[in-house]
Order: C-alpha cells, then sequence, then structure tokens
C-alpha cells in the first residue's frame, strides 16, 4: 500500500475510533448520571432534612418552609413508585430535558397530587419509563409527595398519536397519567405516545 | 351547646368503626326536608351521627377529598358500601382548621385523599367541612337544586405531548457505528501493510 493511502486510513481510523469513544463515553456519563441522580434525588427526598424538627416553629414559618420547597425546581417534589415492575423515580417540577435525564417530570399545565384533577408525569421510555412496557392493568402506583402518599390503580393503557392531547384533559376525580414515547425500542422521535391512567384509591 | 359538640366529638372519634355497621337510630329519626333530600338523595345512609349548634341540626357525614384550590374544596360524601355521592363544593376561607387526626390542621395543609368530616343542614341544603374546634365558626355552602358544574379545571389543559424521547441512543448508535468504522480502517491498513 502506498505511503499516503496508508496515511489517509491511518487519519480516518483515529478520527473514528476518538469519534466513537466520545459518543460513546457521552451517552456512558448520561446513562450513569441519570441513575446516580435517580438514588441521590429519592434518598434526599426520603432523607429528614426535609423533614426538619418544626416543633417550634410558628405555622407561617411552616408554610413558608413548604411553599419554598415547593418552588425549588431543583429537588424532586415526589417519588413515583410501581412496586410491581421496581420502579421508583424522583419526579421534577416541569417536564424538560434536564428533569427527564435525572428522572420523571410534571407536565406542566396539568393537576398535581395534592390538590387533584388529571396529574401527568413524562418519562423517557429509554430510560426510567421503558419498564412501563411491561405495565399491567390492576398494578398499582405510588405517588409519595411530601403531604401524603396517593395510590393509583392502573386501569387503562393505550397508545395515541403524539398530537392527541385527550388523555391530558382535566378530570373531576383525582388521575394519575403516565406519558412516555412508543415503540419502547425505536432510534430517534418515536411517532407515538403509550399512555398509562391510573384511578385514585381511596384509604 | 359545647357540651353536645364534645359528646359528638367523642362519637365522630368512632364513626371509621361506625361506617359499614348499622345506621345510627338518631339518623333513622332525624326529619330531612325535602330539598335537602332532592340534593343529597343517599343522605340517611350517610348520615353517622346528627348535632345540634346555633339552633340548627346537622348531620354528621365522613367524605373524601377529591380537589383543593385556594378557597374551594370539592368532596365526595362516602356511602357505607363503600361508593361515594356525588361532587360538592365547599367555599372555605383562608386559615380555616379541620380536625386531621386529632390534630388542628390548617386547611391548605391537607391534600387530596384526606379523609374528612363535613356537616349537612338537616333544613336547608347546605354543606360545610367540620371545623377543628367546637367553638370555630361552621361555614355553609349553599347547595344548588340543579347538578352543580364541573369544578374549575386545576390547570389549564397542555397544548402539546410532552417531549419524552432523547437522543441518547440516537448518539450511541453514531458512537458504535463510527468504532466498527475505525475497526475496519484499521484492518484495511494492516492488510495493506501486509501485502507490502
Amino acid at each position: 500500500m502506498r505511503e499516503p493511502v496508508a496515511r489517509i486510513l491511518q487519519i480516518l481510523q483515529y478520527a473514528c475510533v476518538g469519534g466513537g469513544l466520545l459518543l460513546v463515553s457521552v451517552v456512558t456519563f448520561a446513562r450513569l448520571d441519570g441513575e446516580f441522580g435517580r438514588q441521590e434525588a429519592v434518598s434526599s427526598f426520603m432523607s429528614p432534612e426535609f423533614a426538619p424538627d418544626q416543633a417550634l416553629w410558628s405555622e407561617e414559618r411552616v408554610r413558608d418552609f413548604k411553599a419554598s420547597l415547593a418552588l425549588d425546581a431543583g429537588e424532586p417534589q415526589a417519588v413515583l413508585r410501581i412496586p410491581a415492575l421496581g420502579l421508583e423515580v424522583p419526579v421534577y417540577a416541569t417536564a424538560s430535558e434536564l428533569h427527564l435525564n435525572r428522572g420523571a417530570g410534571y407536565i406542566e399545565g396539568m393537576g398535581q397530587p395534592d390538590t387533584g384533577g388529571n396529574v401527568g408525569i413524562a418519562g423517557h421510555r429509554d430510560g426510567f419509563f421503558r419498564v412501563l412496557k411491561d405495565v399491567g392493568p390492576g398494578q398499582t402506583i405510588e405517588l409519595q409527595t411530601r403531604k401524603r402518599t396517593h395510590r393509583y390503580r392502573v386501569n387503562s393503557i393505550e397508545v395515541v398519536e403524539s398530537s392527541d392531547v385527550e388523555p391530558l384533559g382535566d378530570t373531576v376525580d383525582p388521575t394519575v397519567t403516565l406519558v412516555t414515547c412508543f415503540p419502547f425500542y425505536f432510534v430517534g422521535n418515536a411517532p407515538q405516545r403509550f399512555i398509562v391512567r391510573g384511578t385514585y384509591v381511596w384509604g | 351547646m359545647k357540651s353536645t359538640l364534645v359528646v359528638s366529638s367523642l362519637v365522630l372519634a368512632m364513626l371509621p368503626a361506625v361506617a359499614g355497621a348499622q345506621q345510627p337510630a338518631i339518623c333513622e329519626r332525624v326529619e330531612f326536608s325535602q330539598d335537602v333530600l332532592a340534593r343529597f338523595p343517599d343522605i340517611r345512609k350517610a348520615c353517622l351521627d346528627v348535632i345540634s349548634k346555633d339552633g340548627q341540626e346537622y348531620a354528621v357525614v365522613k367524605a373524601d377529598l377529591v380537589r383543593a384550590t385556594a378557597r374551594r374544596m370539592t368532596i365526595r360524601v362516602k356511602l357505607p358500601d363503600g361508593t361515594h355521592a356525588e361532587p360538592r363544593a365547599i367555599n372555605v376561607k383562608p386559615g380555616f382548621r379541620l380536625n386531621v387526626d386529632g390534630r388542628a390542621t390548617p386547611v391548605d395543609e391537607i391534600a387530596v385523599g384526606q379523609e374528612i368530616t363535613a356537616y349537612v343542614n338537616v333544613n336547608d341544603p347546605g354543606i360545610a367541612l367540620a371545623p377543628a374546634e367546637a367553638s370555630d365558626p361552621v361555614e355553609f355552602t349553599p347547595v344548588p337544586a340543579e347538578p352543580e358544574p364541573a369544578p374549575e379545571p386545576v390547570a389549564a389543559a397542555p397544548a402539546e405531548m410532552p417531549k419524552t424521547a432523547t437522543q441518547l441512543p440516537l448518539l450511541g448508535a453514531f458512537g458504535v457505528a463510527l468504532l466498527a468504522l475505525g475497526a475496519g480502517f484499521a484492518f484495511l491498513r494492516r492488510r495493506g501493510t501486509n501485502n507490502n
């Protein structure tokens, strides 16, 4: 082989291997960061730091403290669990890319678990919500907020087009709607949404 | 009057155990007005006690909170068979406190799913949340004759589905493809070297 051709092949080889390693490293780092972030967020949500001894606090101070926690978009607002699937993931204030890399996120414009309505929670189908492919009717969905643990029972599972927002509509009784992309194994922007709807389980 | 409420509080503490059992005799005897029966058809079944306050008689019921906005709460009265009556909205004033597990709890700390105690006026169709203290005022919300409109949405519905796909799998696949390409170039280079 002539020297210039060998040289070009060498450059291409190094460029491809370098670029490939870089991309694989980025993906691996993002995955690890997401998993460690999930574990850290869940344990920080459960830690007593979020529930300091407020015996001597005034009612107003307790209220302000709770409000400040709710406003801190950097901290999880709740923990979502589906015990049958082994899912335990922090839920953040929005469904932004940043939050969905660290857990699940409330869909803006929908209800909240403590105040009622249809609570929308989004997650990546190639991340924490991939286990939803095995979800079944009757399974329990738990949503632990700082006020109480809400329980829902899966009562419908459907696939809709990404333009169909009907599942995000308000409801009189409290419900939870989990949203992720469909198909679960798809490279690029999946064209549909996988919807899991749960109705409230009264205590 | 206060003693009536104290006795009623003791009775209320035992209500969960009573809820699925036989109706208290006082609930069988009490005369609900036709207007009240029209708006609360299951009130006699849901009634757990009857108390008197300020010259009025009130049926005591248990309910689950289904929605809580700043000044309005929507509840569903619990029936003995475990089902719920139609949702009813109740106006609440800021600072109002409820008795939750024996503790006076501000209304803005109550979350959906909380079991609460409510009063239904025996004569005039109205419903109120039971206050934490007997001395606290009871604020009734009139119940209209026609069915209540759906409660106001907790928020404006989103106009589009959230984006729940990442480019990570694509990047990963790209990275693996580049590594394979790099291995291919290495193979070609080695074969060329060996041929020489």
